[in-house]
C-alpha cells in the first residue's frame, strides 16, 4: 500500500515536470517562430506597403501553422493532467 | 484596403474549415470503427475546438483599427492569442466535463484539425479560388 501511494507521487511529480516542458518548450519555439516571422512581415511592409492586405491573409495562416504544434503540445498536457495514462501502471 | 484584407482572411478561414472539418470527420470515423461511440465524440470534440478558435481568431483579425503594418500585425497577435485562449478553454472544458473521453482520440482529431489549417494558404495563393 504504501509501495503503491509513494510510486503514484513519483509519476505524478514526473508528470508535473513533464507538463511544464511540454508547455514551456513548445510556447518557447512557438514564440521563436512568430518572432521570425512577424519580424519577416514588418521588413516587407516596409519596403512595399501596398503588399499589407495580401500578406495579412498570409501571416493570419501561418501564425496558425506555427502554433499549431504548440496547440498539441497543450492538448498532450491536459491529457496527461486530466487523464494520465501512466497511472494505469499501478492500478 | 480594408474590405480587401477582410475577403482574403474570410476565404482563407473558409478554405481552411472546409479542409479542418473533412478530417475532423474521417478521424471521428475511424475512431468510431476502431473504438466506439465515445471514442468518436471525443475525436470530433478536439476537431470542434481548434475550428470555433480559429473562428474567434478569425473574428478579431478582421477587424484592424488602421492600415500601418504595426497596427496589422498587433490585431493578428491579438487574434492569435485569442484563438489559443478558447482553444485551451474548450479542451479544458472537455477535459474536465466528459466523463467518456477517450484522450488518444480527442488529440487525434485536435492534431489533425490543427494540421489542416493550412489548407487555407491554398485560397490566399490563388486570387481566382473564390
Amino acid at each position: 500500500m504504501e509501495n503503491t501511494v509513494q510510486f503514484m507521487a513519483l509519476i505524478q511529480a514526473y508528470t508535473g515536470i513533464g507538463i511544464g516542458l511540454i508547455i514551456g518548450l513548445g510556447a518557447a519555439g512557438a514564440c521563436i517562430g512568430i518572432g521570425i516571422m512577424c519580424s519577416s512581415f514588418l521588413d516587407g511592409a516596409a519596403r512595399q506597403p501596398e503588399l499589407i492586405p495580401t500578406l495579412q491573409g498570409k501571416v493570419f495562416l501561418l501564425l496558425g501553422l506555427i502554433d499549431a504544434s504548440f496547440i498539441i503540445g497543450v492538448g498532450l498536457a491536459m491529457m496527461f493532467a486530466f487523464a494520465n495514462p501512466l497511472l494505469a501502471v499501478i492500478k | 484596403m480594408e474590405s480587401v484584407t477582410n475577403t482574403t482572411i474570410s476565404r482563407a478561414f473558409s478554405k481552411a474549415a472546409r479542409w479542418q472539418i473533412i478530417i475532423t470527420v474521417l478521424i471521428s470515423g475511424v475512431s468510431l470503427l476502431l473504438a466506439g461511440v465515445h471514442a468518436a465524440i471525443s475525436a470530433l470534440a478536439g476537431g470542434a475546438s481548434v475550428v470555433i478558435g480559429a473562428y474567434a481568431g478569425m473574428l478579431i483579425a478582421q477587424s484592424p483599427k488602421g492600415s500601418a503594418a504595426s497596427t496589422v500585425l498587433i490585431t493578428l497577435l491579438k487574434a492569435e492569442a485569442v484563438k489559443v485562449l478558447v482553444i485551451a478553454i474548450l479542451l479544458l472544458i472537455t477535459f474536465k466535463y466528459y466523463q467518456g473521453l477517450v484522450p488518444l482520440a480527442l488529440i487525434g482529431g485536435l492534431a489533425g484539425s490543427a494540421l489542416a489549417s493550412g489548407a487555407g494558404m491554398r485560397a490566399v495563393n490563388n486570387v481566382n479560388d473564390k
